[in-house]
């Protein structure tokens, strides 16, 4: 594997006198999509936020690009190349969606604007749904739509990599479907992706290589095709194996 | 970050507003009376307090009964045209302006007033045991006022700059022997916060409480002090609820009479105008302008105009439209000092310009800039040196004025002397001869029964003080006089002349 | 009555510019800045010591009007920083509470520097100005109406314009997310607690005359009324904020034009208040606010 994109190594993280974070060690390779799975409470989340620089690490480093940006603030790691989809599909949602995109853009636009409409009309693409409805108030969308325009605006950073925390949560399984998808041909763009997921299913679909966490550490890690389908099973709790993937 | 008076202030800023009465005088306790205050070698000296054989010369009562003021006119030989009549103005812009020689003659020497009026005091019944003699030892007497503080330095005073009058004394000897003690707590202009500064001030468990200037304040504290039992000596308040009180008590006129005197003053004086009344639509000042337009109709005088206004409503322009639609070329402002300033100002820049009757304070012509003013007030006028060329020379002003100058020049170096200061050192002459009438032995219900026994006095360069009248609530009112001030130039800028002398009624 | 409308729209003015700044600081911090006023104040006691000529240093308004913008701007880059800066996790009711400590120190401040005696400043422009309906308009009022628009709508253009502007509005919405397309934080709060200081100063400059004195404590005095035209204008529409300022100053004025000598005091303010729960009432998101704000 040549030198990953991002690299996460004895990460401790936590809140106030509680550790969340044992030293987590992950990596993402260049294009690739690594799945981050575990139980509810596992520290998925906070690994990508911390990984994002919306939580301080208390120790390790977070390298992006072979670049230590641990203690780099988070709106400093966008312009490095690195997006964030949290849990929860935050948008503006006072703004319209063009809005919500345009700012997904900050970064970009103030590196080199000329770029911004080819990268918009890139994620217009991509998001039909969104150029529908440029001028509606993001508030106002369905959940589905916003999970979209959550990922259409951290695309609008013309990211290298993109951390998706839980984006079919809550979503019907049509809507979830064409989420998969659309993530496949950002991937397929040549973007990165540490993607967390609660539909292994969704998961495993895309993954290239999974990793399993519990408690605050990383307890399995192998390429989608090498999976140990009973630690997985372990880990998860899942009764029902499901078969790791036909592409 | 915020001590309590901070937020004290504050709550004022918000919800009060400052506007409110730029509360003129925050000091003053109460009232005027007395003299006994003579200047020596630059300082003051008490004087034979007692002299209740005193003054029988001087004697300035209303002889003939008629309950005109001319008593000041007995006391001088001298050009004094403030008693009688309506032509009162002749000594407007003389009065603070023009140069001449210093005040002379009768007032300066002579002084003290009447004596007690009732003949022997009777001690009154409002206290027993150890409260009888709170806050008086064999060398102190400690008093305590509530006043807008905040507003002092409204008017560029200083809590302590209120008791150089009593530095003065005390450093002379005090009274009896006795150092008297005034501290002062803020009341914000605000009635609730008034009845705390009460509290605070029954703390240092003073002889009485003084009530500083307020129409709204003095209400709520009089009240308090019926239920605490404390003695209170306070300025200018509404007449209503005063025949439940027995322990306050005021020389000063009452809100009432007050605008009784500006209704009278109208009529006297500007019948033939086109008059407009503007007034403080509150508990508190409505009885003022009510008895003033009762005046006014009794005297067949049409009132073009006659708005309420609400507390601190900062933007008068229906009123001051309404007055100039009606060609009203005199408007009475029954408003503090600040309102007034922001009416006339705002009145200014729709290039009207009446003739304002108003409380004739220093600010307000400050602000204004201009001299168009006038009003009816229970204080004599001050401008920097105004003892030259007075004309009520027989009222002892001018001299008066001198003392009070080098004293503060002597204790206070830095404070430059103001209208308000000034009121606060007549006041607390009036409070010195009260103690001094209470003689050695003074107790508290000897105070009060002094006041109760019908005290008829004059301490220059105060108006009479008479709380024998059958309309005094039992002696608790004393101040039926007023004084009528002017805008003039003066080389101190604008200032306030006086043209009348404690006068009872103007018509 | 056409005379009421005039000067309702003139005292609107008022209400709307200073609503102006309670509208930014909602839009940017989603807190209600009561601090707003004071700041105006103390901006005015800065511009008057440096014009008036006998208590101060004498200088030319517009100096004076410089010195007020800076010191406006200085305060609530001080308080920004010292203040809000260090209150990031906390709720924006807190806060909110810390703006009252703001207002109750600048209003010691200002007794404590100045006193409480009434000042008069200047205004910018002499003169009693056109008649209009038989009321003169005044060079300043009419410059404050102008302003007072022209900063309602340019502001708008420049928050919805300009990719900064997005980042305030994005920041107030959901700072995490605002964090994570790389809008710095810090910066969007310094311009937004700066700027409402600087209106907060432009407002209070061109409201002064008006009144024709000034004191600790003046501009607060027009808060109630000015956070009455912010809501009814959306609380988070400046144009709106204006618009509403101009409605309250109307309504303000047609009553007190009608309740001239109907002896119960305070009418005008009873209808602001039924305005406002009636706008809240049928229309919550105000005149010109968006639904999901
Ligand atoms: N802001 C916070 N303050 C305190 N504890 C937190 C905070 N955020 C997360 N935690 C704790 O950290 C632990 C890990 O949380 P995290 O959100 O990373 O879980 P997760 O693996 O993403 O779970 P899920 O699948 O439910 O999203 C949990 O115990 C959670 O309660
Ligand atoms: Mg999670």
């Amino acid at each position: 594997m040549s030198s990953p994109i991002v690299s996460i190594k004895g990460l401790r993280a936590g809140f106030g006198p509680t550790t969340v974070l044992h030293g987590v060690d992950l990596a993402v390779g260049p294009a690739e999509v690594a799945v981050l799975l575990g139980l509810n409470g596992a520290g998925k989340s906070v690994t990508l936020r911390v990984a994002a620089g919306l939580i301080p690490a208390w120790a390790g480093t977070v390298r992006l690009g072979g670049e230590d940006v641990t203690t780099l603030p988070a709106e400093a790691r966008v312009g490095r190349g690195m997006a964030h989809v949290t849990q929860g599909r935050h948008v503006f949602p006072g703004l319209t969606v063009e809005e919500n995109l345009r700012l997904g853009a900050y970064t970009l636009r103030r590196r080199d604007r000329s770029r911004y409409a080819a990268v918009l009309d890139s994620v217009l693409d991509r998001f039909p749904r969104l150029a529908d409805r440029r001028r509606q108030l993001a508030g106002t969308m369905s959940g589905g739509e916003q999970a979209m325009l959550a990922v259409g605006r951290a695309l609008m950073a013309n990211p290298r990599v993109i951390l998706v925390d839980e984006p079919s949560a809550g979503l019907a399984p049509a809507a979830a479907d064409a989420l998969v998808e659309t993530l496949r041909g950002v991937h397929r763009s040549g973007v990165a992706m540490l993607l967390v997921e609660q539909n292994v299913t969704f998961a495993l679909d895309l993954a290239d290589t999974v990793h399993v966490m519990r408690q605050g550490t990383v307890v399995h890690s192998a390429p989608r095709q090498r999976v140990d389908q009973d630690r997985l099973t372990a880990e998860l709790g899942i009764g029902r194996l499901l078969k790791g993937g036909t592409r | 970050m915020s001590t309590p008076l901070r937020r004290r202030r504050a709550a004022v800023a918000l919800f009060v507003v400052c506007a409110l009465v730029a509360s003129a005088c925050s000091g003053s306790g109460g009232d005027q009376a007395s003299d006994e205050v003579r200047a020596r070698d630059g300082g003051v000296v008490p004087g034979d307090a007692m002299d209740p054989a005193g003054g029988s010369d001087a004697e300035p009562v209303d002889r003939d009964g008629d309950g005109i003021a001319d008593a000041p006119l007995e006391s001088g030989g001298g050009a004094g045209p403030a008693g009688s009549g309506g032509a009162a103005s002749s000594g407007g812009g003389a009065g603070a302006g023009g140069p001449g020689r210093a005040g002379s003659g009768g007032g300066s020497g002579g002084g003290p007033g009447g004596g007690s009026g009732g003949g022997a005091i009777r001690d009154a019944n409002l206290f027993s045991g150890a409260a009888n003699t709170e806050g008086i030892t064999d060398d102190r007497i400690v008093l305590c006022g509530h006043a807008a503080l905040i507003f002092a330095d409204a008017f560029d005073v200083r809590p302590e700059d209120l008791n150089v009058y009593w530095e003065a004394v005390n450093q002379a000897g005090g009274v009896h022997g006795r150092r008297v003690e005034v501290s002062w707590e803020d009341d914000a202009y605000n009635s609730g916060q008034a009845v705390q500064a009460a509290e605070r001030c029954r703390a240092k468990r003073p002889f009485f409480l003084l009530g500083g200037i307020g129409f709204d304040q003095i209400p709520a504290v009089r009240q308090w002090a019926e239920d605490n039992k404390m003695l209170y000596l306070h300025h200018m308040a509404v007449e209503a609820g005063m025949d439940r009180l027995r322990y306050s008590f005021s020389g000063l006129p009452s809100v009432e009479r007050t605008g009784r005197a500006f209704g009278e003053h109208l009529v006297a004086r500007h019948r033939d105008r086109t008059i407009g009344i503007i007034w403080r639509d509150s508990e508190n000042w409505k009885p003022g302008s009510d008895a003033g337009r009762k005046v006014l109709r009794d005297h067949g005088v049409t009132i073009a105009v006659d708005q309420g206004v609400t507390v601190n409503q900062a933007v008068y322009t229906q009123q001051i439209l309404a007055l100039q639609r009606a060609n009203v070329d005199v408007v009475w402002l029954w408003e503090n000092a600040l309102t007034a300033a922001e009416v006339i100002q705002q009145a200014k820049a729709q290039g009207y310009n009446p003739r304002w009757v108003v409380f004739p304070f220093q600010t307000t012509l400050d602000i204004v800039g201009h001299v168009d003013i006038e009003g009816v007030a229970g204080w004599s006028a001050y401008a920097p040196g105004g003892y030259e060329g007075n004309p009520f020379a027989e009222f002892g002003y001018g001299e008066e004025i001198r003392r009070f100058e080098e004293t503060m020049a002597r204790y206070r170096p830095r404070t430059r002397t103001n209208d308000i200061l000034w009121q606060v050192w007549v006041a607390n002459k009036g409070i010195h001869d009260m103690l001094n009438r209470c003689g050695r032995d003074c107790t508290r219900n000897r105070l009060a029964g002094v006041l109760e026994s019908g005290l008829r006095t004059r301490v220059d360069p105060a108006c009479l003080v008479d709380f024998s009248r059958p309309d005094s609530y039992g002696g608790r009112l004393g101040g039926f006089q007023f004084y009528v001030l002017e805008g003039v130039r003066h080389r101190s800028g604008p200032a306030f002349a006086t043209s009348r002398w404690c006068t009872e009624r103007f018509l | 009555m056409s005379q009421a409308l005039v000067a309702g729209v003139v005292v609107g003015g008022i209400y709307g510019l200073m609503a102006l700044g309670i509208v930014l600081v909602y839009k940017g911090a989603r807190v209600l800045h009561f601090g707003q006023g004071e700041i105006g104040t103390l901006a005015l006691f800065v511009a008057w010591w440096v014009v008036d000529e006998r208590q101060g240093l004498g200088q030319p308004w517009l100096l004076g009007a410089a010195a007020a913008v800076v010191a406006a701007a200085a305060v609530s880059l001080v308080f920004e920083r010292l203040v809000v800066a260090r209150m990031v996790e906390a709720s924006r009711l807190a806060i909110g509470v810390a703006t009252v400590g703001l207002l109750l120190f600048l209003f010691s401040l200002e007794l404590k520097l100045w006193g409480a005696s009434p000042k008069y400043l200047a205004p910018p422009i002499e003169g009693l100005g056109p008649r209009v309906a038989g009321l003169h308009v005044s060079p300043t009022q009419v410059l404050a109406l102008v302003s007072a628009a022209a900063i309602g709508l340019g502001l708008t253009a420049f928050l919805r314009r300009t990719d900064f502007g997005l980042g305030v509005l994005g920041a107030a919405q959901d700072p995490a997310a605002a964090r994570l397309v790389g809008v710095p934080l810090a910066r969007v709060s310094v311009f937004t607690w700066v700027v409402a200081g600087v209106l907060a100063a432009v407002a209070a400059l061109l409201v002064e005359p008006t009144i024709g004195v000034f004191t600790a404590g003046f501009m607060t005095r027009f808060f109630v009324f000015a956070l009455a035209a912010a809501l009814i204008g959306g609380l988070t529409s400046l144009p709106g904020a204006f618009a509403g300022g101009i409605v309250v100053g109307i309504l303000d004025q047609t009553v007190q034009y009608w309740s001239l000598g109907v002896p119960v005091p305070g009418l005008s303010v009873l209808a602001v208040f039924a305005l406002i729960l009636l706008v809240l009432l049928v229309r919550p998101q105000g005149l010109l606010g968006r639904a999901a704000a």
